[in-house]
């Protein structure tokens, strides 16, 4: 049920980039992680669709060392803390349906605000419903 | 007689590219979710994250990238 109510808000997020209302956003990290993922249907799959995004976040050693202080503060695993320091400079959100992320939200928004930046941290499902409220 | 060859990746990209074209991402991400598939991709990637350091994702990414 809730893989499939995911889903639904995927789709429904590519459709709003399709719109251009909204944009997504690519990265270094990202790629590496799509390219580690062993099934190949899937892989493809995702590869091709992340073909939507518009803007590419290069790895930097900003973003690493924003990383770590996420990483730091927030108890988080490396590839989660690199994702969010990629999103934070690009991006207004940063929508995951992981919950070992979402658990840790005032964390890491409170630690990207004390560094000038503001980033929300969402369920794609929570972001659609936003979006059609408003 | 000379046969051409395509891999399975290869295959795999250029159908789901087609797909695109002809549907567009949603309507393609539609269809591919119709098709069904098995696991939990958040499983799967938690699993990957959590036995990786920053460390060592960066010296992937950099050794891929060259720099």
């Amino acid at each position: 049920m809730r893989i499939a109510e995911e889903t639904m808000a995927f789709i429904s997020i590519l459709e709003l980039a399709e719109s251009r209302e909204v944009s997504i956003v690519n990265s270094d990290v990202l790629e590496d992680e799509i390219e580690e993922i062993l099934n190949q249907e899937k892989r493809s799959e995702i590869q091709m669709l992340m073909t939507i995004c518009e803007n590419f976040i290069e790895l930097s050693d900003v973003i690493i060392e924003l990383a770590k202080e996420l990483q730091k503060n927030c108890n988080l695993s490396g590839g989660d803390a690199l994702h969010l320091a990629c999103a934070c400079n690009s991006s207004q959100f940063f929508l995951t349906c992981d919950d070992f992320i979402l658990e840790k939200i005032k964390c890491i928004e409170g630690t990207i605000k004390r560094k000038g930046n503001i980033l929300k941290v969402e369920k794609p499902i929570d972001f659609i419903e936003e979006k059609h409220e408003s | 007689m000379k046969v051409k060859t395509i891999t399975k990746e290869r295959i795999l990209l250029e159908g789901t590219s087609a797909l695109i074209k002809r549907l567009g991402y949603a309507n393609a991400a539609r269809f591919i979710s119709l098709l069904g598939g098995k696991g939990d991709m958040v499983l799967e990637i938690r699993e990957k994250r959590e036995s990786e350091s920053i460390g060592e994702v960066v010296k992937r990414i950099r050794s891929k990238s060259g720099s």
